[in-house]
């Protein structure tokens, strides 16, 4: 586990300060549009690490993202239920929905695992293009999905159809996903969690049955990635199959790497460094963007193998305390 | 009897690791099974955690059948395991390794009393409580192998191996301590190559070869026996 440093504190205010006071700043459309999309994408990145914690690699990820999206808009459009039930709804279906796909494939480890995911996301691709096509809208997809609204009596009545207004609740969400991902892990589970993805076959031994916490694992991750699915949806207003297809998942597990497997505020800092990176900065080198965006990448997995918020650790070993580090 | 192993066979894939083995352990005992490498020592060992089911026989503890049970049923029973080589986990400090041992106590007094028990058996440990496991030199990654062990509070101890890769002073150090967590009214089965060190600081012993027992007795008297002392002993 990270060790909490004073500095850490004062840098995660800073940050929400200028995060919180952000229209005051700037109004530019676009930048809430992307910061939006930043929000969304932590989400997602975190919950594809609340997997990687117990030391596999989900490829359908995605797909569980494309659940929750799905989920929630024909919550809305069809039940009829307000985004404010749809979305926790959303999430816990995609959950329930992990737990049975995590029965059959957690028995499987490493490559195995790896296939079997890839295959359920092309699974799910492939159904909600092909089937239920009067549901699920076939390869066009669904359109129109709505913003949320809030209606308090006649009086008060918050639209979130501005991108300020989605931009503040995607944040408040943000936040409290990040919170509650923080407490699993520094809790006993997300001791147990570590313990596996360190040695499951010592776990065991131990007396913990690590069949149970994968699942639970693979649950809360996956609760996750339904919650960014339902944001998605609504924020965006068009969803298709392909744009939970198994290549989506390859970006967020760079920001995974690039920020910091298997810590929390890792997929954080990863995803907001690599989305500020490419769409305010490489923008304007054209052809050579993505040459650019690929080279920054190699060079921080090469000389910071443990990813940007090892940072603090980088300058801080030249000032070593008692702390051995591992061979 | 604290543990009765009646007939066992273990078998991986068609290959029988373990042919009609019986052995007991008493109540309060230091029990040692010698014999050298792929004798099936370590499988025994598995099996009676949970870890490798059992094809034939059965094994009791405390008068009640053990095998089948899942092997968190049985660490919960009172039987705890230290695995080959010094099995840690490496990222974690030497107390969140400990702690991890007590996973299926509340923490509380008694598991911190065992905490303090621990570290009056490995004072070193108390030292390294924030240093990373896999920092540590060989014979403190055993004493925490061993101290994890015992965070469960075990009313049975199986060792595999404890003096592997040790110095010969940090091998007596370990058999010492076993003595010592042994009159705590902790019943030992220790799996060792170094019959030398099992049968010294045990009551009695078992000899296996291929899978079967050939040999058992009174620890001293293996000690003395010919067959032992030119196959085992180096003698």
């Amino acid at each position: 586990m990270p060790k909490k440093i004073g500095i850490e504190a004062i840098l995660i205010i800073l940050a929400l300060v200028v995060l919180v006071t952000m229209p005051w700043l700037t109004q530019e459309t676009y930048v809430f549009h992307i910061l939006c999309l930043i929000g969304i994408n932590i989400i997602f990145a975190a919950s594809l690490n609340a997997i990687l914690n117990i030391g596999e690699l989900n490829l359908a990820q995605s797909a569980f993202m494309g659940i929750g999206a799905y989920a929630s808009t024909l919550l809305v459009t069809r039940v009829g239920l307000s985004f404010w039930f749809a979305l926790p709804l959303a999430a816990l279906i995609t959950a329930v929905i992990s737990l049975l796909i995590g029965l059959l494939t957690l028995r499987f480890r490493g490559a195995y695992f790896l296939l079997f995911t890839f295959l359920f996301a092309e699974l799910i691709r492939i159904l909600l293009s092909n089937f239920g096509i009067s549901v699920f809208g076939g390869i066009p997809g669904l359109t129109n999905i709505p913003r949320p609204s809030i209606e308090l009596g006649s009086l008060i009545k918050i639209s979130f159809d501005s991108k300020i207004e989605f931009y503040y609740l995607i944040l408040l969400i943000t936040l409290g996903s990040i919170a509650i991902l923080s407490r699993i892990d520094r809790s006993r589970t997300g001791m147990i969690f570590w313990a596996i993805s360190q040695s499951e076959s010592l776990t065991e031994s131990i007396g913990i049955d690590s069949m149970k916490f994968k699942i639970l694992g693979v649950a809360i991750g996956c609760f996750f990635a339904g919650v960014a699915g339902s944001l998605y949806a609504h924020f965006v207003g068009i969803i298709t199959p392909t744009d939970f297809a198994v290549h989506s998942v390859l970006a967020p597990i760079a920001y995974v790497v690039v920020g910091g497997m298997g810590t929390v505020f890792g997929p954080v800092i990863g995803t907001t460094f690599l989305m500020v990176l490419s769409h305010f900065f490489l923008r304007e080198l054209g052809f050579y963007e993505l040459l650019v965006y690929g080279l920054i990448i190699v060079g921080i997995i090469r000389f910071m193998p443990e990813g940007l918020i090892s940072i603090p650790n980088f300058i801080f070993s030249r000032f070593p305390e008692a702390s051995g580090s591992g061979k | 009897m604290i543990l009765d192993v009646k007939g066992v066979d273990v078998n991986y894939g068609k290959v029988a690791a373990v042919r009609n083995v019986s052995f007991s352990v008493s109540k309060g005992s230091i029990v040692a099974l010698i014999g050298a490498n792929g004798a099936g020592k370590s499988t025994i060992l598995k099996t009676i955690s949970g870890l490798e089911p059992c094809n034939a026989g059965e094994i009791s503890f405390q008068g009640q059948r053990i095998n089948g049970l899942s092997p968190q049923e049985i660490v919960k029973q009172g039987i705890s395991h230290v695995p080959e080589g010094r099995r840690l986990f490496p990222e974690m400090t030497v107390g969140e390794n400990l702690s991890m041992g007590a996973y299926l106590r509340k923490w509380g007094g008694d598991t911190k009393n065992d905490l303090d028990a621990i570290f009056e058996y490995f004072p070193v440990l108390k030292q390294r409580i924030r240093q990373k496991a896999g920092s540590l030199s060989g014979g403190e990654q055993q004493m925490v192998a061993i101290g994890r062990a015992l965070m469960s509070s075990p009313k049975l101890l199986l060792l595999d191996e404890p003096s592997t890769g040790l110095s010969p002073i940090m091998s007596q150090t370990i058999a010492k301590i076993i003595r010592v967590i042994n009159e705590k009214q902790v019943s030992i089965l220790l799996v060792e190559q170094n019959a030398n060190l099992a049968l010294t600081i045990a009551d009695s012993g078992y000899v296996l070869e291929t899978g079967s027992v050939v040999l058992e007795g009174n620890a001293q008297q293996l000690l003395k026996d010919e067959a032992v002392k030119s196959a085992y002993l180096g003698i």
